[in-house]
Formats: C-alpha cells, sequence, structure tokens
C-alpha cells in the first residue's frame, strides 16, 4: 500500500445561514488518493462538491474532520503567503473568462506559475502552450483574446506551469461545448499523470468521468455514497441516487429515449 | 422526399405552412455572411433539432425568427409563418407576433427573467399586454401555466423573485413565461445547457409533454447530441452557417453521412453499459419473480383446490347439520305425533274410565 499523497479524514465543512441555522455542506466525508491517480468526484449541484475541493486548497474553514495533504494538516489560509507545500496543490476553476486575469497577457500569467516550479527550468512558456495544443506565439495576447476551450487550455497549462502533486479540477470543462468536454478532460489527465501529480476531478457528467478517472466518488447531499473504480460504478450502480445520476444521461441512440425517471 | 411533407420518427405527418419554414436564410453583419442560405421547416408537434458546435450559427438563426439581430444584421431568403415573412412585416406587426405567436426559451433563466420583478409580473406583464385580460384572468392563467410546468406551489411561486429558486426550476418558469400567451412556435436555445443531468432530464421531459400535449412547432438548439438524440424528431447538423446534414434523428445519429457529424459524435463520451450489470440484474430479477409467480400460480390452484375442499366440507358439515336438524325434528315430529297420541290414549282410557 503506498502512502497516499490526500487523505481526507471524517471532514466536516458548514456554512452559517442568513439569520440562525447553519448549512452542513461537507458531511463527514472520507477518501484517500494515491499518487498518480485520478478520482472523480460526481454529484448534483450543491452536494457539496465544490465546497470539498475549496476545502482541500485551504479556500474554506473546516469544521471537523482533517485534511492531509503528504502527511501535512491542510488549514485555513489567512492573508499571509501560502505555506510552500501547499503550493503543490494547484487548481481548475470552471469559469476560465473569472479564473485569468484581463489585464496580463496569457503568457505572463503562465510564467507565474512557472516561478514556483521546484526545478525551475523544466517547463517554457512555448512548451506548455504546445502541450495544451495552442501556438507558442500567442503567449502576447490577452484572454479576452480567446474562446472559452482555449482559455480552458490556458488555465490548464498555467496550472501545470508550477509542477504541481495534486491538480484539482471543480467542474472545469461545464462551460464547454460538449464536442471539448472530453478532449479537454483527457488533456489535464495526461498532463497531471507526465508530470507525475495526481488529480481529483470534480464534474456532474459520470459520462466524462468515466472516459478520465481511476476512481470515482459519488457525492450527495454532503456525503460520498459510493465510491469505487469507476467501471464498477458505472456498470453496477449500488446505490440508489447513483443509479439515478446514470438514468439522467441523454443516451445517444437516435432512438428518442428521454433520460431520467417517468416523476421527474 | 418532399419539403412541404415530411415523415418523422414520431410516423406523424405533419404539413410545414402549418408551422413555420425558413428558406435560403442568409445573415451579414457588417461584413462577414454568418448564415449562408439554411433551410428548416418547424412543423406543429414535432421538435426540430439544430446542431453544431458554438460560433456555427444556431443562436443567430433562433433570433433571425424573432428579427431580435443586431442593427447593422442584413438578412436574405424569407422566414414563412401564417402566410407572411417575418423578415419583411412591419415592427409594428412584428411586435404582436414575438411573445405571442413565437416563444423563446433561453440558456441562462437566471439572466433571462428579470431579478426584480415577481414571477407573477413576468408571467402577465406580456400576457395582457398582448390579449388585454384582466388582472384576475391574467393571474388564474399564470396559475394554470405553472401548473402545466410543475412547478410546486404555484400560488406561493407567484409572489416569489428569481433569486428564491433553483436553476431547474428558474427554467421550467421561463418555459412557462414563453409559452403563457399559447404561442404556435417555441425556440429553446440550449434550454437545458445551464442545468445538471439530474434536473436536465426533467426539463428535457417536460419540454417533450409540452410539445406533444400544445401541439407546439419546437425548435431546439443545442450543441449536447444526448439532448438532441432524447428530444428532436429531425436533426439539422450546423457547421460554419451552412446545414451539412439534415434527416431524421435515427438517421442523422446512427448513420451519419457527413464527416463533421461523426466528429461531432465521436467527440462525445460514450454511454455504453452505463448501469448494464443493474439492467440484467434486473433482467435476472425479473425472471425470478416471474418464476416466483408461476410457483404462486401453482400454489393458487392447490389453495384453491383446498378452497373447494373446505367448501365441500363446509357443505358437508352443513348436511351433517341439516341431518341433525331433520333428526331432532323428526324426533320432534315422532315426539308430537306421539304425544298426542298418547295423551290422546291417556284420555281415552280415562274417558273409558
Amino acid at each position: 500500500m503506498t502512502e497516499s499523497l490526500l487523505s481526507v479524514d471524517d471532514l466536516r465543512v458548514q456554512y452559517k445561514l442568513p439569520g440562525k441555522g447553519t448549512l452542513t455542506a461537507v458531511d463527514g466525508v472520507n477518501f484517500e488518493l494515491a499518487p498518480k491517480q485520478v478520482l472523480g468526484l460526481v454529484g448534483e449541484s450543491g452536494c457539496g462538491k465544490s465546497t470539498l475541493a475549496r476545502a482541500v486548497c485551504g479556500l474554506e474553514p473546516i469544521h471537523s474532520g482533517s485534511i492531509h495533504f503528504k502527511g501535512t494538516p491542510i488549514r485555513t489560509l489567512g492573508m499571509r503567503t501560502r505555506p510552500a507545500e501547499l503550493l503543490r496543490i494547484q487548481m481548475v476553476f470552471q469559469n476560465p473568462y473569472a479564473s485569468l486575469n484581463p489585464r496580463r497577457t496569457v503568457g505572463s500569467q503562465i510564467a507565474d506559475g512557472l516561478r514556483i516550479h521546484p526545478q525551475r527550468d523544466s517547463w517554457t512558456v512555448a512548451g506548455l502552450l504546445e502541450e495544451v495544443e495552442l501556438p507558442a506565439e500567442v503567449a502576447n495576447r490577452f484572454p479576452h483574446q480567446f474562446s472559452g476551450g482555449q482559455r480552458q487550455r490556458i488555465a490548464i497549462a498555467r496550472a501545470i506551469a508550477s509542477g504541481p502533486d495534486l491538480l484539482i479540477g471543480d467542474e472545469p470543462i461545464a462551460s464547454l461545448d460538449a464536442s471539448l468536454q472530453a478532449k479537454v478532460a483527457q488533456l489535464m489527465r495526461r498532463l497531471a499523470l507526465e508530470s507525475g501529480a495526481s488529480m481529483l476531478f470534480i464534474s456532474h457528467d459520470l459520462a466524462v468521468v468515466r472516459t478520465i478517472a481511476d476512481e470515482v466518488a459519488v457525492m450527495s447531499k454532503g456525503q460520498i455514497v459510493e465510491h469505487g473504480p469507476v467501471e464498477q460504478v458505472w456498470r453496477s450502480p449500488r446505490d440508489p441516487y447513483t443509479r439515478r445520476l446514470l438514468a439522467a444521461i441523454p443516451a445517444i441512440d437516435g432512438l428518442g429515449t428521454l433520460p431520467g425517471l417517468p416523476e421527474d | 422526399m418532399s419539403q412541404l411533407d415530411n415523415q418523422y420518427d414520431g410516423a406523424r405527418h405533419a404539413n410545414a405552412s402549418d408551422g413555420l419554414t425558413i428558406r435560403d436564410l442568409t445573415i451579414r453583419i457588417g461584413e462577414k455572411e454568418i448564415l449562408h442560405g439554411i433551410n428548416l421547416d418547424l412543423i406543429p408537434g414535432q421538435i426540430t433539432g439544430l446542431a453544431g458546435e458554438s460560433g456555427s450559427g444556431k443562436s443567430i438563426t433562433g433570433l433571425a425568427m424573432l428579427r431580435l439581430l443586431p442593427k447593422n444584421a442584413k438578412t436574405g431568403g424569407a422566414i414563412t409563418f401564417e402566410g407572411r415573412d417575418l423578415l419583411t412585416v412591419p415592427e409594428r406587426e412584428m411586435g404582436k407576433i414575438r411573445g405571442q405567436h413565437v416563444g423563446m426559451v433561453f440558456q441562462d433563466p437566471t439572466a433571462s427573467l428579470h431579478p426584480m420583478l415577481t414571477i407573477e409580473r413576468q408571467l402577465t406583464d406580456h400576457l395582457r399586454a398582448h390579449t388585454g385580460v384582466s388582472k384576475k384572468e391574467a393571474r388564474e392563467r399564470a396559475l394554470d401555466v405553472l401548473r402545466k410546468v410543475k412547478v410546486p406551489l404555484p400560488e406561493t411561486a407567484l409572489k416569489k423573485y428569481p433569486h428564491q429558486f433553483s436553476g431547474g426550476q428558474l427554467q421550467r418558469i421561463a418555459i412557462a413565461v414563453a409559452i403563457i400567451c399559447e404561442p404556435r412556435i417555441l425556440i429553446a436555445d440550449e434550454p437545458t445547457t445551464a442545468l445538471d443531468v439530474t434536473v436536465q432530464a426533467g426539463v428535457l421531459r417536460l419540454l417533450r409533454r409540452l410539445c406533444d400535449e400544445l401541439g407546439l412547432a419546437v425548435l431546439l438548439i443545442t450543441h449536447d447530441l444526448g439532448v438532441m438524440s432524447s428530444l428532436a424528431d429531425r436533426i439539422a447538423v450546423l457547421r460554419r452557417g451552412e446545414i451539412v446534414e439534415e434527416g431524421t434523428r435515427y438517421n442523422v445519429l446512427r448513420n451519419p453521412q457527413h464527416e463533421y457529424t461523426k466528429a461531432l459524435i465521436d467527440a462525445l463520451p460514450s454511454h455504453e453499459g452505463a448501469g448494464a450489470d443493474l439492467a440484467s440484474a434486473t433482467d435476472a430479477a425479473v425472471e425470478t419473480a416471474a418464476e416466483a409467480v408461476n410457483v404462486e400460480g401453482a400454489g393458487a390452484d392447490l389453495a384453491s383446490a383446498t378452497d373447494a375442499a373446505v367448501e365441500i366440507a363446509a357443505e358437508a358439515v352443513n348436511v351433517e347439520g341439516a341431518g341433525a336438524d331433520l333428526a331432532s325434528a323428526t324426533d320432534a315430529a315422532v315426539e308430537t305425533a306421539v304425544k298426542p297420541a298418547a295423551e290422546t290414549a291417556t284420555e281415552k282410557e280415562a274417558g273409558n274410565d
């Protein structure tokens, strides 16, 4: 048994609701992520999967339980500089329109990532752009000059530039065209594994997750209801929620089969 | 196949002249031609799909049908609806058609609904403007249409604001806004793209039901071929302003002719085998259940046999009882018969004395 890269132990994250009361967004979640593994995290909106990702990055205060990254406990980030070991976690956000700085060239934003890479000369901006299938000369352009799919590739290049050990994608493909989604997801997997990182890939689309993940965890109402090898969960889902999620994926059979269950 | 009388997968015949026809539509914005002459038929009770990547011209086709194009747009060809060309009717007339006869549902309901107006205002404002019904009647119609799109608690929903609803509920409300004037044409531009798969499934079912019940001619614009496969009767594939392939849902998705359509389909993750073991397990369960039913049937025969036996036994008991009664009756009869005789005999004896 290899030592796990990331271990989440009985994690609870709560939000205060307006007025009185609290919302437990993540309610007792346990999982471990081994090095060079891709874990898919699926569930519908509001199930707590983004909160979980933000907590792993230290962006969300933990109510109880713990998160360990390479044996170091993750605490909520303050205004100070992020501890050096936590720089090895990088995140790709859902909306590349908001996650890239509109006033700086994409080249300089990727170079920011390179500056914190442990082995500085392992990548170049041009090399990274090539990896994400963009020509090297686009480095001097600004984010608004790219389409959504291209921007997401730039965001991926920036995340990979710093040589992460853990790459987190929080719905990185949800804002892309259907025909691009699988391609970008596969690009993320390839780059993460080639650079020796693990990936936590969050999506509501089990069909895409299946093509890139080794294991999948299904989340519903703050809890992981099913966790296992992706093919096993895909072929023989045990939890009723997973079954409902699978039934809701429209099949491209050309037969006009309506997805979901009749009472929806 | 004639353009006007199309055979659909739904095995229904309908005439495109009852719906809306687009002939040789070109759109030029500034120097750039965006649509290069497309043909499309919208037929009552049918969902026509327009597929393609972002930037292919899908959305502009939808907007052209409502004449909501940018000011510098130049159009060619014809969009015929109720015998009139929507590209040339006067703006006053177009204002009556827009929203009343042709409804539209947009991708993002949080953007298409006004954040500061109640749901009631958003549902009834244009209904009253178009039809001049009273406030009270408009409210009734609003409740009616909210029930139709299955928004829970329609009475309270009317008083709420958009931010108080989830994305799926909001899209249902946006659909209600689009259909409250009972339009004949509904344009749905990426209606489920902003929604989760589980919520999407419900909205897709709703659109299919409305199309069937109200006889709407629906134009479904989406890049998601999964959504297309679930809903569209016919599919047109748009690429860079040209329709590269058009046909029945089955033919386009199962037997695509154009390279571009094939690439679009190949780019999607496979759905194969989802819950396959489960399905076969269900089959097995069904089989076992069927066997159980057989056994039960066998038991039933047995049971009825037993019932019959019990009945016969009961009858037998009755007979016995009857016999008992009879017996006692006989006894009584004997007694009555014997007693008086005996008495008479005694009296006689006494009389004889």
